[in-house]
């Protein structure tokens, strides 16, 4: 809490010299994309959640995902840690990215999709398949991207969304956008709370000490010096406790603390033929847990880093871009279990992208890493993309990926083994775009085979540790439909994804545990005049949780269903509310983990 | 077990008896003109519940012309209408011209289990003032041994730590063929028994079964596993326990970043509260109760070299041993304390704790584990093999016994014991799907593998 406030007043001070101006300028939705995921995405599929979608799900990175995307979500009870399996991968096998910049944790390599607040964000994009040439480590499933824009429009906007809702849960965001031709700032405050105590379904209990809360406080600069000149700042703190709920009331009382903070510091030249960024960020990531919070004792992990990146592209022609990236990460960490260490790691990486004709495009690009931790491999990939018709697009990407060892795979008193070399994905995809005037509709296959897989294993001396022997093959494929239509004062959209997925350990012949094969989501959002409705759907396939896929321990597959009814009362404020699991499902996301029934959200948000 | 004890006893008996009645029968003559009255040409008979019938045969030594009425008693721990029934209530008759008269008894066959129980059949006398009732053979004994038996009562369990779900309990029979997987789940619908499952302490027909990722208790029937009740407050990673004098006494780790706090929670067996906690200031583990003192190791997971003799009529520790380091297990046999370490198997004095003989291990392929002391053998495990040594030995055994096969070092031998004429051990496995069991005779012969739970960590036998 004392990094919060401190950090508060910090902002405090920068934003007074902006807030001059209170214009409003009311902006039509503008898909907000990072250009370098822009450009260097041929022969894959992004999915982009707006801000605007983003204010209809709780703001848990789980939710909004979780319901949109065909991301499956491992949830250890609401609220609880929550990891991605994406195209049946695991938990550090998704790339999450600030602002381009790779925040899954240092530690064991993941993020838990429960401490990111999306109230801070103006789009979260999503893209399956490998990425790892320009976003490093963990990028095999896919990587999330955690967008802030920077727009140089003269505007001055506040937004305030406040949401109550059952279990005692607050949501508030809060957000203010200045700007002019020549600067501009974005401040974002969101505080979720909740006292997660849901009665469980049919049984005389409820949930007992899962009360959690997290503030997140975002803060984006921009200064343009002249139109090719640009400096912007982005900056994040997040801090959370939650008290992790329990099984049994006889159990300890644990909680959990954690503090991040990001910063990222971009500069931006551009010539008529050539584009040069520098980026500094600086990272922390801090945690602490209390396995018996009746006592103070804790375990805690520290990690700080800073990255220095250049980025510099020269565009031959209209058609040809060349692309060179050069980036040196410094991280020092600590924590109970382990020692003091710093790792420094230096990688290239070259891009060329080259847009042979209006139908046809390719991209092509490697990237080698130099540290004396791991071994790493060469990664490549190669896109390509191919319009037939003014409907029908055929994509083809193949990639090679990696996971690198993470601190505590390395260095984890006792246990961390300093011989394991990097996981390595080889990666097949294949993709389908219809496109008609309001319709897409995206299928894609994929293959992904990953070698050298890293999984603690019970080992010899009566510990557990982590050893490169596991060979999965994932496959399956995604379907990802969006309909979207106008008439009069009516609108209607549709979105649609469904996964099949196989995730098999190549030396068992087994399906990994926690994978669904099926997982599908819809949603249909329907609007006349000042009213709208909504509705979202959510089907979990049956997962194992078992090594040797014994089906007597079986989750049982689960429906989700979703409901929600919103009026704007005036041009600047809405009023809504929402019912969440409408069929009482009594389901289990994680073996033992009741989750809620019916429960009930009101909001309002204003504009002005 | 006890049942079982029971049954040989009168079976043993029912032999001796029936052996001296037939000297009887050979040494003394029968009187003329009398009754006699038998079961199966015996005085005695066992016979099992679902045998339907059994016929009780009266004799006379004299035919004669009118009819022999006899009048006799039932007594017995059977209930007529309950657990057999006779159609004559007191009474029977030999009809005139014949020699004996047979009295069917129909035994009933209940689904309950229940002691054996007797019905005895006097002869109190005879119409007919010219015969008497021979004393030799004026009652019959008929033992209605109980074919019924608890679900879980022939046969060992085997306890299923779990994993990142709670633990359960095997139940495999003596004989090795049949097996039945959580088993409390079976009997009690949705309860478990917690995570992380450590150790089961018995007292009586009761068995505690220790959670210590869940701080609890689960008291069952250990015949039937039927749920008597829980120790669910009081206890923080609570490991392993024993009764003494009506309480329980169960080590607790609690905080796992010190040893300051592991304690000692004396739990009262009647309300299952814990009464008093005894804060020891060492790891604490096994304990065991020997001659009114308790026996507690200080040493968890490889570390550790201490055994404390605590006092439970004062609740204080009175004296500490030293062990070698590393200590792994110990036991109470024959008056002294065997204490196994890593690289040492020591013997005390159980009385003075006096260090009596120490022999040195080392093995190339680990440390040693898994102390257990069978029939004047010594037991213990190095990796995945088993090694045997007479009690009295002076030398540690170089050749295995046995070894199995195991892809899991972390989970070799998880569990281990020796138990009459069989060795048991339990493999680990993965701890993320169900594992097994191996049951080997004492040459090392593989008798079977048997699958169980999730991470199986020990053997507790129910005959």
């Amino acid at each position: 809490m004392k990094h919060f406030i401190s950090y508060i007043l910090f902002l405090g001070v920068l934003n007074s010299a902006f807030s001059q101006t209170d214009s409003i300028t009311v902006l039509e939705e503008v898909l907000v994309i990072p250009t370098k995921l822009k450009e260097f995405s041929t022969g894959q599929t992004l999915t982009s959640l707006q801000d605007s979608l983003l204010l209809q799900n709780k703001p848990s990175l789980i939710s909004a995902l979780n319901f949109n995307t065909p991301i499956y979500f491992k949830e250890n009870g609401l609220g609880m840690v929550a990891s991605p399996s994406f195209r049946g991968t695991n938990a550090s096998q998704t790339a999450v990215l600030w602002n381009g910049i790779n925040i899954d944790s240092r530690f064991n390599g993941q993020t838990d999709f429960n401490t990111i607040n999306t109230g801070s964000y103006d789009a979260i994009n999503i893209r399956g398949g490998g990425g790892s040439v320009i976003y490093g480590t963990g990028a095999i499933g896919g990587t999330v991207h955690l967008t802030n824009e920077v727009d140089f429009k003269k505007q001055f906007k506040n937004r305030i969304y406040l949401s109550y809702g059952s279990f005692n849960t607050y949501d508030a965001r809060y957000q203010l956008t200045a700007a002019d031709k020549n600067w501009s700032t974005k401040i974002s405050f969101s505080r979720n709370q909740s006292d997660n105590d849901f009665e469980y379904i049919d049984a005389d209990r409820k949930n007992l000490n899962g009360a959690f809360y997290n503030n997140s406080l975002n803060a984006v600069f921009g200064y343009q010096f002249h139109e090719n000149n640009t400096l912007k700042f982005y900056s994040e703190v997040f801090e959370s406790e939650r008290h992790f709920s329990l099984i049994r009331p006889s159990e300890n009382r644990t909680k959990y603390e954690d503090v991040s903070l990001k910063n990222l510091l971009e500069w931006e030249v551009s010539g008529k033929k050539i584009t040069s960024i520098a980026r500094f960020a600086y990272l922390k990531e801090e945690y602490k847990y209390f396995p018996n919070i009746e006592t103070q004792s804790f375990t805690f992990g520290e990690a700080n880093t800073v990255i220095g990146k250049y980025d510099f592209s020269y565009q031959f022609s209209k058609k040809i871009k060349l692309n060179a990236i050069l980036s040196h990460e410094y991280t020092d960490g600590e924590g109970s279990s382990i020692p003091e260490n710093e790792r420094n790691i230096s990688s290239g990486a070259l891009l060329l992208k080259h847009l042979v004709n209006e139908k046809w495009a390719y991209e092509i690009a490697a990237r080698k890493e130099l540290t004396n931790d791991y071994e790493s491999p060469l990664l490549f990939s190669f896109g390509t993309g191919y319009s037939f018709t003014n409907f029908y697009k055929l994509k083809l990407n193949v990639s090679k990926n990696f996971r690198i060892p993470t601190y505590n795979d390395l260095y984890w008193a006792t246990g961390g083994n300093p011989d394991l070399a990097a996981e390595e994905a080889m990666q097949y995809e294949l993709g389908n775009e219809f496109q008609f005037s309001n319709f897409k509709m995206t299928l894609t296959g994929y293959y992904n085979d990953i070698q050298q897989m890293i999984n603690w294993v019970p080992g010899s001396s009566g510990y557990w540790t982590p050893r490169n022997i596991d060979e999965v093959a994932t496959y399956g494929t995604e379907f990802l439909l969006n309909y979207k239509k106008q008439f009069g004062s009516h609108l209607f959209a549709v979105n649609g994804t469904y996964a099949y997925t196989v995730s098999e350990n190549k030396i068992t012949k087994k399906q990994l545990i926690y994978v669904p094969y099926h997982k599908a989501t819809g949603s249909i959002y329907y609007a006349f005049q000042d009213l709208f409705i909504e509705t979202q759907a959510l089907y979990n396939g049956e997962v194992f949780t078992r090594s040797d896929n014994n089906p007597r321990y079986n989750l049982d597959a689960y429906w989700l269903w979703n409901a929600g009814l919103g009026y704007h009362i005036s041009k600047n404020f809405t009023l809504g509310g929402k019912v969440r699991n409408l069929l009482n499902s009594d389901y289990q996301n994680v073996e033992d983990r009741r989750m809620p029934g019916t429960n009930y959200t009101i909001y309002l948000t204003l504009n002005f | 077990m006890k049942l079982t004890k029971f049954l040989m006893g009168a079976f043993i008996g029912s032999i001796l008896l029936s052996a001296c009645s037939d000297d009887d029968d050979n040494g003394i003559e029968i009187p003329d003109n009398s009754i006699q009255i038998s079961v199966d040409g015996d005085d005695e008979i066992n016979v099992s519940e679902d045998v339907e019938s059994v016929d009780v045969i009266f004799n006379t030594t004299t035919v004669t012309e009118e009819n022999l009425i006899i009048t006799y008693e039932v007594s017995g721990t059977a209930e007529n209408g309950i657990d057999y029934n006779i159609q004559q209530e007191s009474t029977i008759t030999i009809p005139n011209g014949e020699s004996s008269f047979t009295l069917p008894i129909s035994i009933i066959d209940n689904e309950e289990v229940n002691e054996d129980k007797t019905i005895i059949i006097n002869l109190i006398e005879v119409t007919n003032e010219n015969f008497d009732i021979d004393l030799n053979s004026n009652q019959v004994m008929i033992t209605i041994e109980d074919n019924d038996s608890f679900p879980y009562e022939n046969g060992f369990l085997v306890l299923n730590e779990g994993s990142q779900t709670a633990g359960t309990v095997t139940y495999i029979s003596e004989d090795l063929q049949t097996s039945e997987q959580a088993i409390y789940q079976a009997v009690n619908g949705s309860d478990d028994l917690g995570n992380y499952v450590q150790s089961i302490f018995f007292d009586g027909d009761l068995a505690y079964i220790i959670s210590n990722g869940s701080n609890l208790i689960t008291v069952v029937n250990r015949y039937t596993f039927e749920l008597v009740g829980k120790v669910d407050s009081g206890l923080n990673v609570p490991r392993y326990g024993v009764v003494e004098n009506g309480k329980a006494y169960v080590t607790n780790q609690a905080d796992f970043s010190t040893n300051e706090d592991d304690y000692v929670a004396i739990i009262d067996l009647e309300s299952l509260v814990v009464e008093e906690t005894v804060v020891i200031g060492d790891a604490v583990e096994f304990i065991e109760a020997e001659n009114g003192m308790l026996y507690i190791q200080n040493a968890t997971y490889g570390t550790g070299n201490h055994i404390s003799v605590f006092n439970p009529t004062t609740n204080e520790i009175e004296t500490t041993l030293e062990t070698e380091a590393g200590l792994d297990s110990f036991e109470i046999e024959e008056n002294a304390i065997y204490a196994l370490s890593s690289g040492a198997l020591e013997k005390f004095n159980l009385n003075t704790l006096a260090l009596e003989s120490s022999i040195e291990l080392n093995y190339e392929e680990g440390g040693a584990h898994n102390l257990d002391i069978e029939d004047n053998q010594i037991y213990f495990t190095v990796s995945s093999s088993v090694y045997r040594m007479e009690i009295n030995n002076e030398n540690a055994p170089e050749n295995t016994l046995l070894s199995y096969n195991t892809t899991s070092q972390y989970g070799t031998m998880y569990g281990f014991e020796v138990k009459d004429d069989k060795i048991y051990i339990a493999e680990g496995g993965d701890f993320a799907s169900d594992s097994f069991v191996e049951v080997y005779d004492l040459q090392g012969n593989l008798l079977n593998n048997i699958t169980v739970g999730v991470g199986p960590n020990g053997f507790y036998f129910n005959d």
